[in-house]
């Protein structure tokens, strides 16, 4: 299925190759985290401004604010993960502000872990991370749905030991 | 190190049974003691002054009666001998409590070589069990602390895939039995390499029971050793040079630290010069300036003095499939670097050595892993910590020959385009103000060389062959003004080959091209047109590895992931 595909045309940007976004329940589920870290917090600052001190309310205006900055921002960053499978590498692309590119050449896989905690479960995500030699090679594919990280798994195994190189 | 026993370093024909390492081995009676040194002197010590103290504070203080010359003293001498038996007891228990735990440690650290293992086991009441696959040894170093030296002990390192915390100690032997036990291992690792490839037996070792074929993942580590004579190696090897400590002396001072100091103390004397007008008072003006930098002084002393203490009685040795370090003044070690797991290299030269020419090498090595937090001691790649421009190319040529030395002038001291390289973008010279002239990449069949910085120059080459995966990068700056970084990854190590602020464009045909590069480079000629079912793939893979000496077949077992119900 890859096989016509162009790896020239690997852009940071755009580009006419088909990326595949991740699943947008990865969205929820870090949407879930961010209110299950700061919701908390809001309410531990409303509290004591209804019983002792209006002046309380600005914690709880700046918390929503975070709460709201970091909405926006989670829906940003998870449509900007892209990745794509070419003949001979995988790549993950990530972030607005901040972008980066990541390519791994299957032969250079060393094992690939897929990790999915309660909540990313309970949403049918998992995580690929692909491990190389170098621990900063730092490919991590989040949010896929499991079947399908399980599938890719299997296939950059099957792959990687097909092209694998030596160091 | 003693003289190699002749003996014992024709290893070829002997097998494990002749140490006895087959069987559990203690290790040296002295080694609770010597471990425990420091931290037993320091006991001893603190000890030894509170019991001065409590005599003095027994004579001074007395009764504070009548007669206090007198009284005092005998008041003193009645308290040491009222107390001398108490104090006895106590210090007697405590010594018989530290030898307990010191004989309970010993007896209980035991190691031994068997089923393609190297074992330690560890503790008494917290009990360490340590193996660690012959196949998966990486490197055996001895070592020597301090006070091992005093003793006349060693320690044995055995280094394997997976970084820092894999490494298995054993502290202390003899200097003589470190050195049978190192050899012993070698030959033992390096004829486990040997039977791998046809997995035949090798007579006269029963090394083959207990070893299961696929190794076991060893993390994030690179998979076990690959060349069969990288172990193999008991003699010293052709020195290729040494750094005379005079220069490394100088070298070490040399540094922005103590340059600063001396700057402040300068600064100071001649302000003191101008206030009082005598050349006495200069010196009361720097005495005055250094201690109130007290603590920054200090440590940068720490820290050169350990850098000299580090790389002192640098020598280099080839021995044809590995370069051999043997480096520390008062610590020695030997560091062995397998040339063919050799993953970067980087030249550095800092700007206070720009006068006098010189450069730093070091490389990354699989499985030799980087500590970036502190001790590094166990896993220095510093294979010329100072040496001229030409002995710095003497030592890459010999590290790998595939290096054209013309380039790597032309990386060192060259500036602009000629000779194939690709600058940073004009964009960028707002943001490299001194480098834009000279930071860039260039490309040779055989690697990629990136070099940078203009009052502190740096080169690093990576073999195409040896690209672990590649990122692209772009911050907010970068993305205004159109540029991106570019970074090879390596193994951990020291060197980082990274290409910052390329023109956008450039970086994705540098991205696109270093892939497909780095993809021929790690296949053998040939495979490309054989690329059509996984089985011809596979054998080509085999021979890949037997020709080039790159790396084992263990690696695929990792891919063998666990079972998708055993997830999370």
């Amino acid at each position: 299925m890859t096989t016509e595909l162009d790896p020239g045309a690997v852009t940071l940007r755009g580009g006419e190759l088909p990326w595949r976004p991740v699943s947008p329940a990865l969205r929820t589920v870090r949407l879930i985290t961010l209110f299950a870290w700061l919701v908390p917090f809001v309410v531990a600052f409303a509290v004591p401004a209804v019983l002792v001190s209006a002046w309380f309310w600005i914690g709880s205006v700046v918390l929503v604010a975070v709460l709201g900055w970091g909405v926006w921002l989670i829906g940003r960053q998870v449509s900007a993960i892209t990745w794509i499978e070419l003949p001979d590498e995988i790549v993950i692309r990530k972030g607005r502000l901040f972008r980066s590119l990541v390519s791994i050449p299957y032969g250079r896989l060393q094992y690939i872990d897929v990790e999915s905690g309660p909540l990313m479960r309970s949403r049918g995500i998992a995580s690929c991370e692909f491990h190389t030699a170098s621990p900063e090679s730092g490919g991590t594919l989040p949010g896929l749905p499991l079947d399908e990280a399980e599938a890719l798994r299997g296939r950059l195994a099957a792959r990687g030991e097909a092209q694998r190189a030596g160091l | 190190m003693t003289e190699p026993d002749p003996s014992i370093s024709s290893v070829e024909g002997r097998a494990a049974h002749d140490l006895g390492l087959h069987e559990w081995q203690h290790l040296h009676p002295l080694s609770p003691i010597v471990r425990g040194g420091v931290v037993g002197i320091a006991v001893i010590g603190y000890a030894g002054s509170q019991l001065v103290d409590d005599v003095f504070r027994g004579i001074g203080g007395g009764d504070g009666g009548d007669d206090p010359s007198e009284g005092g003293l005998r008041d003193g001498l009645g308290f040491l001998f009222d107390h001398s038996l108490v104090t006895s007891a106590v210090v007697l228990l405590a010594l018989l409590v530290v030898g307990l735990v010191g004989w309970l440690s010993w007896r209980f650290s035991k190691f031994r070589v068997t089923g393609g293992q190297i074992e330690l086991r560890k503790g008494w009441l917290f009990r360490e069990h340590r193996q660690v696959p012959l196949e998966r040894v990486q490197a055996i170093e001895i070592s020597r602390p301090l006070i091992a030296q005093l003793t006349g002990l060693s320690q044995v390192i055995v280094q394997s895939a997976g970084g820092g915390d894999s490494h298995l100690k054993l502290a202390f032997l003899s200097a003589r039995r470190a050195d049978e036990v190192r050899r012993e291992l070698l030959a033992l690792a390096g004829r486990r390499d040997e039977a791998r490839p046809g997995r035949v037996a090798v007579p006269g070792v029963d090394l083959e029971t207990g070893v299961t074929p696929d190794g076991r993942p060893t993390g994030v580590g690179v998979g076990a050793t690959g060349g069969t004579t990288a172990l193999l190696d008991p003699d010293e090897g052709r020195e290729v040079l040494r750094v005379p400590n005079s220069r490394l002396f100088v070298a070490t001072i040399l540094h922005g630290g103590t340059i600063f100091l001396g700057a402040v103390a300068l600064v100071a004397g001649s302000l003191a010069l101008a206030a009082y007008g005598s050349s006495l008072e200069v010196l009361t003006g720097v005495a005055i300036a250094l201690p109130a930098l007290g603590p920054l002084a200090f440590g940068i002393a720490v820290n050169r003095v350990g850098e000299l203490l580090k790389h002192g009685n640098f020598r280099l040795a080839d021995t044809g499939s590995s370069a051999r370090i043997q480096h520390g003044l008062t610590d020695k070690r030997t560091t062995t670097v397998p040339l063919h797991r050799i993953q970067a290299f980087g030249m550095v030269q800092p700007l206070w050595w720009r006068p006098l020419g010189w450069w730093r090498v070091s490389v990354n090595v699989a499985g030799i892993g980087h500590d970036p937090t502190g001790d590094d001691g166990d896993n220095d790649t510093t294979v010329l910590p100072v040496g001229t421009l030409d002995q710095a190319l003497d030592v890459l040529a010999l590290l790998d020959p595939a290096i054209s030395e013309d380039d790597l002038r032309r990386a060192a001291l060259g500036e602009g385009r000629e000779g194939g390289w690709t600058l940073v973008s004009e964009r960028a010279r707002s943001l490299d103000r001194l480098s834009w002239r000279r930071s860039g990449f260039a490309v040779s069949p055989h690697s990629l060389m990136v070099r940078s910085g203009r009052l502190w120059r740096r080169v690093s080459v990576m073999p195409h062959a040896r690209v672990q995966s590649l990122t692209l990068s772009q911050g907010p700056l970068e993305r205004q003004l159109d540029l991106a970084t570019v970074t090879l990854v390596s193994t951990p190590g020291p060197v980082s080959v990274s290409i910052q602020h390329l023109g956008t464009d450039t970086a994705q045909d540098l991205l696109r091209d270093e892939t497909s590069r780095s993809r021929e480079a790690r296949q053998p000629v040939g495979a490309a047109a054989a690329r059509g079912t996984d089985d011809t793939q596979h054998t080509q893979h085999t021979r890949e590895i037997s020709g080039t000496a790159c790396m084992s077949e263990d690696l695929p077992s990792q891919l063998e992931l666990p079972p998708p119900s055993e997830e999370r």
